[in-house]
């Protein structure tokens, strides 16, 4: 299957792991320096997001995420086609901060989603980190190597679990066929 | 596999870091007053000792941070981690390195 023809919605069925490719958001990498309260705040006023300082976590605030990079870097996502405005308002609120940094990186990534009781079995063969739900539970999130290519991990939904895995649009057709071939095993025949 | 304790994101697999050189080597004040040779010895001469050895570390597939490391050159261990700019620990504060 190419990364085209993957479900855009997750499928109705009591399947053990499913595989979607998510639709476009907007994705900014906000960088900034967390140590001057300032700098967090006007970020919460413009976005309405509290900006995790504790490292490999996000935060939710009304349809918008913030996703810890970095001791100093995170990504905003958003929903789509906001990234403008989204820009805007923080370097407004932000003005003349020579620290302060916004990237549009809206189409630097694929985002698929894996979902389903197996999810943390089929995501397990592929990365070095400990998904366990101790090690990796509510609101974690990892960049780290999946499949030997580069990826953020985001544990989207604790319960399910569903996973969001974030790769480099060049590895998308990549990641999608390792991971499939990785759900085999856990997929009735048909 | 090896386990490296990133100052940032905490214990991840070495396969996620990068490796640079040694650490904390002071660059002249004044370039243009050194000879070749002491031009070369800034360059490319490096220490290489048995035994416990300062070196900058990346998490290249992480938080694309440096950072610093005691590294024992016979065990292979990872004896401590710290930031940029940061002193290295005192040796006696160490676990002891195996052999």
């Amino acid at each position: 299957m190419t990364v085209d023809t993957l479900p855009s919605r997750p499928q109705a069925s009591a399947a053990a792991v499913t595989l979607e490719r998510l639709a476009l958001r907007t994705t900014l990498n906000l960088r900034g320096d967390p140590a001057d309260a300032g700098f967090l705040d006007a970020v919460k006023q413009a976005t309405g997001l509290t900006l995790p300082t504790d490292a490999n976590t996000w935060t939710e605030g009304g349809s918008r995420r913030a996703v810890w990079l970095g001791p100093d870097e995170w990504l905003v996502v958003a929903p789509d086609d906001t990234a403008e405005a989204l820009e805007q308002a923080v370097r407004t609120a932000r003005g003349g901060d020579p620290w302060l940094s916004v990237t549009n990186v809206s189409h630097n990534s694929t985002v698929f989603r894996l979902a389903g009781p197996a999810a943390r079995m089929v995501l397990a063969k592929a990365t070095p980190i400990d998904l366990h739900p101790r090690a990796f539970g509510a609101n974690a999130c990892a960049q780290t190597v999946l499949a030997r290519t580069r990826a953020l991990i985001l544990l989207a939904e604790a319960q399910a679990p569903a996973f969001e895995v974030w790769v480099r649009n060049s590895f998308a057709q990549y990641t999608a066929d390792w991971l499939e071939d990785a759900m085999l095993e856990y997929q009735s025949p048909p | 596999m090896h386990i490296i304790q990133c100052p940032y994101c905490g214990p991840r697999e070495e396969v996620e870091f990068t490796y640079g050189g040694q650490a904390h080597i002071a660059r002249p004040e004044n370039p243009e007053a050194l000879d070749d040779a002491q031009w070369a010895d800034v360059l490319f001469m490096r220490d290489n000792p048995k035994g416990i050895f300062a070196e900058r570390w990346m998490h290249a597939a992480g938080c694309r941070r440096w950072f610093n490391a005691l590294r024992h050159t016979v065990s292979h261990q990872i004896l401590a981690t710290y930031r940029m700019g940061e002193a290295p620990p005192a040796p006696d504060t160490l676990e002891e390195a195996s052999r």
